[in-house]
């Protein structure tokens, strides 16, 4: 029976932003929304659980077991949050309040019941969520791991026993075996109570691996749904298809990663027709002249496409075999390198080499340690011991020997964030141009150069940041990083942040530059999907160890440390 | 073990600031126009005698180490001397004044934040409507209106025109305290209260974007406990800041307000004691204040010890 019904809803701030979405969800099932940044998921979320930003109204209907939501009074929303419909969000860092308890925080969410009983129910509840320890209900949520956040979240969320859960990214701020963990879990939860679940997430794998159903959004509508596996084995819309090639597998290291070309449109400019028809590689001019209507193809599988998407090439494509390790001598030579923070060891005695021309990837979870690598390297931090060696000089910072005066020019960095990481109030042209000024004069490149390097237009020197979209800015960030023609890149998890489709193009551009320039890479990632598509050889980090190192086919096909291969388990099967 | 650490380091730091205030305090007397003599006689003639019996009773012959210490020890034990217009021991004036000055900060504070604090968070909750922009405007006037041009303005129309207070005097019952107060504590509070107001409001604002003030309506949690347990307790801390170094401003005399009000406090003291140059009660009263403003920064650490768990077990130094 229909728990959750939407029709029609369309949300709209100063721009249209969701478009006449239609979803429903069953009691006992996991209904998936996926989608990119900007196509309107979470505030569908938002808008069904009454809880859209300020500024923003919601038409359409809303029907929860059969009482229209939308345009509910608060008093009445008030009573259907937590006890009907719960809201789990993004970042358990920021969902629970840190002046409160964890125990309190489940203890506030619940019915009324006498004290001691209510001690023991907090319990109970946590323990639903996996927290056997009592003692975690007296903690803070500053003292709790993110995965621990979550559960405490979890608990809170489903205290007063919802019928339906709307899971907004609950997985995505984690680390890829706590968000293994969190992921079962929920489906536990949601098998044990019978309940319905709303699970909105960019990542399709982890939609196709938790989900009955799938419904992929796109600029604020709904382009395809169906069965998880069907949407997975047979994509019926062109967006589904090119967002299933963009995905890099763990397996293979494929030839060439099919990014979508262009960018997401504003759901209003397209409101008239096929919105995903200026990117799409089968477009007919037919589909610029209507909105396509969701057509049914079977029972429960529709499309919003006019035509049948034609199956890309993509059956066991043949493993590429890794390029052969370049001619050249070590260029960077990292020795027994030690750092403390308080009492945390970040690196305990870290010894890699990357060769000229390399690539190496190394992989681990927050707080393994790599970050604090890639600092020591760019001289950002001062190691407590050990050496760092950049083509024969030693470089190590704080070291009485160390030169660090044009190490500059032999590494640079691309972070994880093109957001942050570019000054907001200089325009491309100028951060190019300033970065560039910090080389050698002779074969100095240009702004058009750089630009053209990245294949970015031209006319994007007299952009600024902010007129940028998230791919864009960090080709912008790895052009900056190019200017001073460095030997050695250090790419700070350079994709995290960025969609998938983004991320194939991201990651196809430092293949090539790495092809045409012969940089040497050091890529540090938590994605082992990523790091076999662009790494030679992998270092494993664990608790600030080089726990394994290899060749990147032979340490991800025959892992030989158990941390490695917990790694590979946690992540989901790529279609 | 992190509360123990880190009281331990403020009080350190506390002894050390009023160590160095004290040296400064007793070098104004040694560096004052005409010697340390001349300031001690006062009004009395001055003569060869009467100039060695000041010297042999303040000990200035001595070195000025074993003056600065003995006058340290007497300071400790509550003796700063005799005032040397009034022929009183400074401890007494002082005492005489505290009471109003005390009862004036403390009013105006409990106004400050009776007032701030509501009108701050309406103000955030109704972000850009009508009653936001008048709360942020009639804060920004009153910010604007020096406190003794209120003080006068307040003198005229409630006591003088309507004559509902008193014009002059702090009162003797407690009652009677409480009315005459009111009007100079209405005077002092009036810009404080702006404020609070505006720190209140971007204290708000800013844990209104937050995702735990979502998450607890996404709970259905009821409307007073979000605005309680989460949003109030939350913003308190940086008010908690404010709030404190107003009460430490207001606690070493309000000169503006008293002058206007006619109230004998410490800030009509403070203006006394340095026009006739009775450098012992000016002494006292600067370690006085120095005393006050580090005992009430202890406080406000106390507080956020109190309301912060991240504070107390160390995680985040304030």
């Amino acid at each position: 029976m229909t728990l959750l019904d939407v029709g029609g809803l369309t949300v709209t701030g100063r721009h249209l932003i969701v478009d006449g979405v239609d979803l429903n969800v069953s009691r006992g099932e996991t209904v998936g929304l996926v989608g990119e940044s900007g196509s309107g998921k979470s505030l569908t979320a938002r808008a069904v659980a009454g809880l859209l930003p300020k500024g923003l109204t919601a038409t359409g209907s809303v029907t929860l077991s059969g009482r229209e939501l939308l345009g509910a009074r608060e008093r009445l929303l008030r009573s259907v949050r937590g006890s009907q419909v719960a809201l789990l969000m993004q970042d358990p860092f920021a969902m629970l309040n840190p002046l409160r308890t964890a125990g309190a925080h489940v203890a506030e969410s619940l019915p009324r019941l006498p004290r001691a009983a209510r001690r023991a129910e907090v319990l109970r509840r946590l323990a639903e969520v996996g927290i056997a320890d009592p003692s975690v209900a007296g903690r803070h949520p500053f003292q709790l791991s993110g995965g621990m956040r979550q559960r405490v979240a979890l608990a809170a969320a489903l205290a007063r026993d919802p019928e339906l859960l709307i899971a907004d990214e609950p997985t995505t701020a984690l680390d890829a075996t706590t968000q293994h963990e969190i992921l079962m879990l929920l489906r536990g939860v949601q098998r044990a109570r019978g309940m319905g679940v709303l699970l909105i997430t960019h990542d399709l794998r982890v939609a196709f691996e938790l989900c009955d159903r799938v419904s992929v959004m796109y600029a604020g509508r709904i382009v395809e749904s169906g069965p998880g596996s069907g949407v997975a084995g047979a994509p019926a819309h062109p967006y589904t298809s090119g967002l299933l090639a963009a995905l890099p597998s763990v397996t293979v290291t494929l030839p060439r990663l099919e990014a979508v070309p262009g960018s997401v449109p504003h759901a209003e400019d397209v409101t008239d027709v096929c919105a995903f028809a200026a990117r799409c590689g089968q477009a007919e001019p037919e589909c610029g002249q209507a909105r396509p209507p969701l057509r049914e193809l079977s029972p429960g599988r529709r499309t919003a496409c006019l035509y049948e998407v034609r199956p890309r090439p993509r059956t066991a494509p043949p493993a590429l075999a890794p390029d052969a390790a370049p001619a050249g001598g070590t260029l960077l030579r990292v020795e027994e390198l030690r750092k403390r923070y308080g009492g945390h060891v970040a690196l305990g005695g870290v010894s890699l080499d990357v060769g000229a021309g390399e690539s190496v990837g190394v992989v681990g979870e927050s707080g393994s340690g790599k970050t604090t690598l890639a600092r020591c390297v760019l001289g950002l931090a001062t190691p407590d011991g050990g050496r760092v060696e950049l083509a024969g000089l030693d470089v190590t910072p704080g070291a009485r020997a160390a030169r660090r005066e044009g190490a500059h020019r032999l590494v640079q960095c691309v972070f994880q964030d093109p957001s942050t990481s570019l000054n907001p109030a200089l325009t491309v042209g100028a951060t190019l141009a300033e970065a560039a000024a910090q080389g050698r004069a002779e074969g100095r490149p240009s702004v058009a150069e750089l630009l053209d390097l990245v294949g970015l237009p031209t006319a994007y020197a007299s952009r600024r940041p902010r007129a940028l979209s998230g791919g864009e800015r960090q080709r912008v960030a790895i052009a900056r990083a190019l200017a001073v023609r460095p030997a050695l890149l250090i790419c700070d998890e350079p994709t995290a942040s960025l969609d998938v489709s983004v991320q194939a193009h991201v990651l196809e551009l430092l293949r090539t530059i790495r092809r045409e320039l012969g940089t040497a890479l050091l890529f540090i990632t938590h994605d082992l999907a990523v790091v076999r598509q662009i790494a030679d050889r992998t270092v494993v980090l664990f608790r600030g160890e080089v726990v394994e190192s290899g060749e990147t086919a032979r340490v991800l096909d025959a892992p030989a440390h158990d941390y490695t291969r917990r790694l590979l388990a946690s992540v989901p099967p790529t279609p | 073990m992190a509360v123990l650490t880190l009281l331990a380091r403020r009080l350190a730091a506390a002894l050390v600031l009023l160590g160095v205030l004290s040296a400064l305090t007793f070098g104004l007397l040694a560096a004052s126009p005409g010697g340390p003599e001349q300031v001690l006689l006062g009004s009395r003639p001055s003569t060869a005698e009467t100039r060695a019996a000041i010297r042999a009773e303040y000990h200035l012959d001595d070195p000025f180490p074993v003056r600065y210490a003995r006058w340290l020890g007497d300071a400790v034990r509550g003796d700063f001397g005799v005032s040397i217009y009034s022929r009183e021991p400074v401890t007494d004036v002082i005492a005489d004044r505290m009471p109003v000055t005390a009862s004036l900060a403390g009013y105006a504070l409990l106004l400050t934040v009776a007032v701030g604090v509501p009108l701050g968070l309406v103000a955030a909750m109704r972000r850009g409507g009508a009653l936001d922009q008048g709360i942020t405007l009639a804060a920004l006037v009153t910010l604007a209106i020096p406190p003794f041009a209120l003080s006068i303005l307040l003198l005229y129309g409630f006591a003088v025109a309507l004559g509902w207070f008193p014009v002059f005097g702090a009162g003797e019952t407690p009652l009677d305290r409480i009315v005459h107060l009111t009007l100079p504590a209405i005077a002092l509070a009036g810009a404080q209260t702006a404020m609070v107001v505006r720190q209140m409001r971007a204290a708000a604002l800013d844990l209104a974007g937050q995702d735990f003030l979502t998450f607890a309506r996404a709970r259905g949690l009821p409307r007073r406990r979000i605005w309680l347990g989460y949003a109030l307790r939350n913003a308190a801390l940086p008010v908690l800041t404010v709030g404190g170094l107003l009460l430490a401003a207001n606690l070493t005399g309000s000169l503006f307000v008293e002058q206007a009000f006619g109230l004998h406090g410490l800030g009509a003291l403070l203006i006394g004691a340095i026009g006739q140059k009775d450098i012992p009660v000016v002494q006292a009263l600067v370690l006085l204040g120095g005393a006050i403003v580090v005992a009430v920064n202890l406080l406000i650490d106390l507080a956020y010890l109190a309301v912060d768990p991240r504070v107390r077990h160390g995680a985040v130094t304030s």
